[in-house]
């Protein structure tokens, strides 16, 4: 039972004191039916826990998934729970929040769970923890059913300087196959006219235009601790945070460098990943 | 009662199918496995990959196949300068018409064997994944199918990386089974060199089976009928492969209906009329190993499939 | 347009609220009642603007203040008190808008319903508090449930799932939880509060006095201020054991007996007195269970500290005097404290002077003649006066006497004759003085002794409380060979355990009682016996109802209860735990009968817990068995095996078992895999599976 923690809520202090009173009452008239009626109230009151027991009991979860967020933003937590007693679990809090889940008898849900986030940097893994003061909420118990996974929490963007562009020559990627011939496709206005195919305008008697591949790529760029000079620590953390995802968006080729960290450019998404995280777990600036 | 029946009795497949069965065997010498999964690639109307080392008898295996099924027959030996035009087809000029002639590329044909797909670009490779999905090919704003029953195995050499583009994992889900070759036992092997070259022994070889039959026992595997319980089964194995912290992603739902076709068509071959998790499992790795990443680094995907067989309980 | 309730738990706290002031509903003055209830129907008005709100809700309570000052009532009167609750708790509901204030509400009115069902009869009161505890957990479920999860059937279906399961509890707690008896205030009495505090001003005066006349006793048992407060080292005694003794008179004038002029002077007090520690007991011929105790008296105006009879040993000043009673040697005026020995059975005493004695035995002049004849055909009937008094005592037991608090008999000269012959009913002094003439005229000294008999034990205490009501009237007489005893009488006409409960004692108690409580202390005091009362109209209803009608379970019913639940006290709960086995009852081993039923039943309700609602189906059920059997041959279907694949290794394993097996698998898999979920099949897969299970 280590996983489980039982304390009386302020109703429930207030209805011991109500139930004192009465038992006061009681003895005073001694009464044996306000005896009973102060004892049949205690005796809800015992069994309050066990029906919060009860209506923690039975639940299994079965995975928990959530994806790095920006600080500031809530971590999503997806939370598929299972009941295995074919009860009802009324009015389940998860992690002390106010919203209230419920799950029906032999049910599988996904519960959404926001937390909110306000460091950037590893989320370590913690207990889960719902609780309930179901049904007459003079008790709430907590039980701790699991763990949340640990979680990168990127660094909030902010956009204090637009890219600075850092060309350096021979070391930002070519891109290797910008000369192939992809296809043709149909023109569309703004189209570089060089591009038109004249011999396929022959023969099909309308405009198409030679598709390059990887030619309407940006030259790639280098992402430098150095250009956000002036700035606050964080702030410059989360400048280089803003541009990558700017890169990202745009679908440019983009290299990051930090003080030790130096990532190649690339373009694909998990590149961008791979940035952000190092961007997260950069040490703070007191341990520097 | 069906179900059990050829499965329990013999390690043979359902009669319609024995000549083919038999035939494959004995040319390829100790590789039921991967013909029976060959077969039920086939009658599940599903492409097969094919991954091993060079001179592991992928080509052979799937010449023979063509060969028995009484298919057509195209090889492309994928490579680098290979175009898609190469292998889709394109329009040529006849001087004598005056007009553009459309050549079709090796792709139209019944059975392709696309060797050596690593070896291709990425475009080229594209190009032929969307014609197995789609069953036809876009070119130059027009539409033509392919032939049918149509069928690619493709095979890949996982040692070779260099200068190589292997199939991006989003594009694998494109073939319904895969399977290694791996070396055949020993008998099989002193079989081999003690014999006639295979390539020889396939020049022998006639076609069993017609495309007609094979399009014929396509539409049966299609009425294996399912209960309710092995659909669950089915759910559960899928489910498990996305709670479960083992995988990068779990399988889509894709895959599920993959999955089943192949199921169905194995428990058609081995003669039963209803899917048996007996069906599932002998199918599951194979269909679902290569659409699996595992978190901690790479593994092999047939054991990929089993982590998940046996974790999963048979509903009772 | 708005609904009249914002919420669920508006409407039903206001609903609980209403209910538990109802039985009350008649103290309210006439006015503020449909005000309360203007206000409540107006909420949504009231609460609308903040303003109005603050100063409506003064208003009323002004109002409310203001009615009760000039009403009949005075201030700490029970209605007062009410009335100021219910006021005050119908302004809250009234303002209140949140679920933590619903709550708060809901709490109170618990508290005011019990105040209430002190005014209604006790079955209705059972009722109503029942429901009351019902509703509250409703309320509750209620308020939590902000959701709406629950429909008005699912909230009911959970209360009453909580209430049954409280039951046992209750039931455990009702039985075992050390009882202590009320009121409140003697336990301050017995903790340590001086007594004054609660003797009411009018009430001081009362108490026994230097003379008796009939009549006299009787209207001290109306009163329960208390007398003395004794605590025993030890066991207490029996109450019907326990006499404390107050004035001893020897002179009867045919109806008041008194005592001797200046018989309080220092000189009268010291004359014959007891001195020394044993001297007491060295008079005494037989003695028998001595106890000890300390004792704290109220003030009063004499110096009679009413020890235990019969004192023995010495305490600071006071003194035992020649009448053998403990006296303090200055008046008690303030309350005193002393601790002493008792022998609670006890002959004996220093023989009487020739004087004393004819005093003993004088029968005044032209009063009660037949008494007087009665008691010389005694002394003619009977040598030895041992034989006289059993005679006696036969004759009072046969008779058929009564015992009432108040007397029609005429004070007089013959009033006693009256009382013996005639009327046969009259109080406790025509009882004792009858006595103590029919023996004087047979020739046997007696003195009349004034006191008190009894007390309140504090329930798992021991402190006992001897109140006004107690007070007694007793006689001593004396032989030659025995010395003082005493002569209970009281015991032969009223069987002990009987003696308060005859109904004509009671009703006429009650209805000298006043109908609602006077101040709040009183309202506590006056309350106390009310189970015992009603018990009687119950009894008296029942007579009725089994006369008329065959409501014979209805009958059983309530006179389980009257047993059980409407007189079950700490006596009761003493005796009960006794009889089960129990040697010592004391509030710690209460406690700890308690705890242990409590937690005997949290076991249970831990196992409880464990239930899982699932059914299984019989076709996985034998499927189990079956697996479980080839488990002990090592040969069990895997939880992740498909049956036909177990199939094919049992064929390798168990060759013998195959054919069966593969029938029964088949079937199976035509259940499971091939649609042929037919029942038909069912039973013939669970019989083979049973047949197999058997073979192997």
């Amino acid at each position: 039972m280590k996983n489980w923690r039982i304390l009386p809520t302020g109703l429930g202090i207030g209805f011991m004191l109500m139930i004192l009173l009465l038992f006061l009452i009681a003895i005073n008239f001694s009464n044996n039916l306000i005896f009973t009626l102060s004892f049949f109230l205690s005796a809800a009151f015992l069994l309050s826990v066990w029906f919060c027991v009860r209506n923690l009991s039975h639940i299994e979860v079965l995975n928990i998934r959530v994806k790095p967020v920006h600080c500031g933003e809530k971590l999503h937590y997806q939370i598929s729970v299972k009941e295995l007693a074919g009860s009802d679990h009324l009015y389940l809090q998860v992690m002390g929040g106010s919203q209230f889940y419920h799950l029906d008898a032999g049910e599988e849900r996904i519960w959404q769970v926001d937390i909110e986030t306000d460091r950037r940097g590893p989320y370590n893994a913690r207990p889960l923890v719902i609780s309930c003061i179901w049904p007459l909420g003079l008790f709430v118990v907590k039980r701790s059913i699991g763990s949340l996974p640990e979680v990168l929490v990127y660094p909030a963007a902010e956009s204090i300087l637009d890219i600075k562009e850092v060309q350096l020559g021979r070391e930002a990627h070519s891109q290797s196959e910008a000369e192939e011939l992809d296809g043709l496709r149909e023109y569309q206005a703004g189209d570089n006219i060089k591009r038109i195919d004249w011999r396929a305008m022959a023969r099909r008697q309308q405009l198409q235009v030679k598709h390059f591949d990887g030619a309407d790529g940006d030259p790639s760029l280098w992402l430098e601790w150095q250009a956000t000079q002036g700035m606050d620590y964080e702030q410059r953390i989360g400048c280089l945070c803003h541009w990558v995802l700017e890169c990202q968006q745009s679908g440019r080729e983009f290299g990051l460098r930090l003080p030790d960290i130096e990532i190649k450019p690339q373009r694909n998404g998990q590149h961008a990943q791979l940035c952000l995280s190092e961007l997260a777990v950069m040490p703070e600036e007191s341990r520097l | 009662m069906t179900s059990l029946k050829v499965h329990l009795e013999t390690d043979a497949v359902r009669e319609e199918m024995q000549s083919v069965y038999q035939q494959l065997n004995q040319l390829i010498l100790g590789k039921h496995l991967q013909i029976k999964l060959s077969l039920t690639c086939m009658l599940a109307n599903g492409h097969l990959l094919l991954e091993d080392l060079p001179g592991m008898g992928k080509t052979v295996l799937s010449h023979s196949l063509a060969k028995v099924l009484g298919l057509d027959y195209n090889r492309v030996q994928f490579t680098n300068d290979l175009l898609p035009a190469d292998l889709l087809g394109a329009s040529i000029y006849q001087a004598q018409s005056q007009s553009f002639h459309f050549i079709e590329g090796p792709i139209f044909t019944q059975f392709l064997l696309a060797d050596e797909i690593n070896r291709a670009t990425p475009k080229t490779q594209s190009a032929l994944l969307e014609a197995m999905e789609e069953q036809q090919v876009s070119l130059e704003g027009e539409t033509r199918k392919l032939p049918t029953p149509f069928f690619v195995i493709a095979t890949q050499n996982p040692a070779e990386q260099i200068g190589t583009a292997p199939l991006p994992e989003s594009q694998l889900d494109r073939f319904l089974i895969r399977i290694e070759m791996g070396y055949p036992v020993k008998t099989a092997e002193m079989e081999i060199l003690a014999g006639e070259s295979r390539r020889e022994l396939l020049e022998k070889i006639d076609a069993q089976i017609n495309a007609a039959q094979l399009e014929a026992y396509q539409a049966q595997v299609k009425n294996v009928e399912c209960s309710d319980t092995a659909l669950t089964y089915l759910y559960e194995l899928l489910q498990y492969s996305r709670e479960s912290h083992h995988f990068v992603n779990g399988l889509s739902t894709r895959a599920g209906l993959a999955l089943l076709n192949a199921a169905k068509a194995w428990a058609w071959l081995d003669g039963a009329t209803h899917l048996l998790p007996a069906h599932i499992q002998a199918v599951f790795p194979y269909v679902s190993g290569h659409r699996l990443q595992k978190i901690s680094g790479n593994s092999d995907p047939v054991e990929n499939g089993k982590l998940i067989l046996d974790n999963v309980a048979v509903p009772r | 347009m708005n609904r009249f309730f914002s919420s669920r738990a508006q409407g039903i706290s206001l609903f609980l609220l209403l209910l538990s002031i109802l039985p009350s509903i008649g103290l309210l003055p006439t006015l503020l009642l449909p005000v309360l209830l203007l206000l409540v129907v107006l909420h949504n008005q009231v609460r609308s603007r903040s303003g109005l709100r603050w100063i409506t809700l003064a208003i009323v309570l002004v109002l409310a203040v203001g009615l009760i000052h000039y009403s009949a009532a005075r201030w700490l009167s029970a209605e007062a008190i009410i009335t100021i609750l219910i006021s005050v708790l119908l302004l809250k509901w009234v303002e209140s808008d949140s679920d933590r204030e619903y709550r708060i509400v809901t709490l109170a009115s618990v508290l005011i319903a019990a105040l209430s069902s002190l005014y209604l009869p006790s079955l209705p009161a059972l009722a109503y508090l029942l429901l009351i505890g019902f509703l509250t957990l409703a309320c509750l479920l209620l308020i939590n449930d902000s959701e709406r999860k629950l429909n008005v059937a699912g909230l009911a279906k959970k209360s009453v799932a909580i209430s049954l399961m409280a039951l046992p509890i209750t039931i455990v707690l009702f039985i075992t939880m050390p009882r202590v008896q009320g009121p409140l205030w003697d336990l301050g009495i017995a903790i340590g509060l001086p007594i004054e505090l609660a003797i009411d001003q009018d009430a001081r005066d009362i108490g026994l006095k230097g003379t008796l006349k009939a009549g006299q006793v009787s209207r001290l048992k109306k009163s329960d201020a208390p007398v003395l407060v004794a605590e025993f080292s030890g066991t207490v005694p029996y109450k019907s054991r326990m006499y404390w003794r107050g004035p001893v008179f020897s002179d009867y004038d045919g109806t008041v007996w008194s005592l001797p002029q200046n018989w309080d002077k220092r000189s009268n007090l010291l004359k014959g007195a007891y001195r020394g520690r044993d001297a007491v007991d060295e008079t005494l011929t037989s003695k028998r269970d001595r106890v000890h105790y300390e004792a704290r008296v109220s003030p009063h105006a004499g110096h009679w500290l009413y020890s235990l009879d019969m004192p023995s040993g010495q305490t600071p000043e006071a003194l035992i005097s020649k009448d053998m009673q403990l006296l303090g040697i200055r008046k008690i005026s303030w309350e005193f404290k002393y601790d002493i020995y008792a022998w609670l059975e006890y002959t004996g005493g220093r023989r009487p002077s020739a004087k004393a004695f004819s005093a003993y035995l004088s029968f005044p002049e032209g009063t009660n003649p037949r008494l007087k004849a009665f008691g010389e055909a005694l002394l003619i009937d009977h040598d030895n006066p041992r034989e006289r008094i059993d005679a006696f005592y036969t004759h009072l037991a046969s008779s058929d006497y009564k015992m009432t608090l108040t007397s029609d008999i005429e004070e007089g000269m013959y009033s006693l004759d009256r009382y013996f012959f005639d009327d046969k009913a009259g109080t406790i002094e025509h009882l004792a003085s009858s006595t103590a003439m029919v023996l004087r005229a047979a020739g046997i000294p007696t003195r009349l002794i004034t006191g008190y008999r009894g007390g309140s034990l504090i329930a798992l205490t021991d402190f006992v409380i001897v109140k006004q009501e107690h007070a007694h009237v007793w006689v001593e007489a004396w032989t030659d060979d025995k010395g003082w005893q005493r002569i209970e009488a009281k015991d032969l006409v009223v069987p002990p355990e009987r003696k308060n409960l005859s109904t004509q004692t009671v009703s006429q108690k009650q209805a000298a009682k006043p109908v609602m409580p006077k101040s709040s202390n009183s309202a506590v005091n006056a309350e106390s016996p009310k189970p015992v009362e009603q018990k009687q109209q119950v009894k008296a209803e029942q007579s009725k109802s089994t006369n008329t009608s065959g409501w014979g379970w209805l009958k059983k019913l309530s006179s389980g209860m009257e047993t059980w639940v409407l007189n079950y006290n700490p006596d009761r709960q003493v005796e009960l735990l006794k009889k089960s086995g129990l040697r010592k009852v004391d509030w710690k081993n209460l406690l700890g009968i308690s705890v242990i039923g409590l937690l005997s039943l949290a076991c249970v309700y831990a196992l409880f817990l464990q239930v899982r609602q699932s059914k299984i189906d019989p076709v996985s059920r034998a499927f189990q068995r079956l697996n479980k059997r080839f488990d002990k041959l090592q040969l069990a279907c895997g939880d992740h095996e498909c049956p036909s694949e177990w199939l094919v290794r049992v064929k390798a394993a168990e060759p013998e078992l195959y054919p069966v097996l593969r029938q029964i698998i088949e079937c199976y898999c035509a259940i499971r895999f091939e649609g042929q979920d037919s029942s038909e099949n069912r039973e013939r897969f669970v019989k083979d599976v049973k047949r197999l299970v058997a073979m192997i």
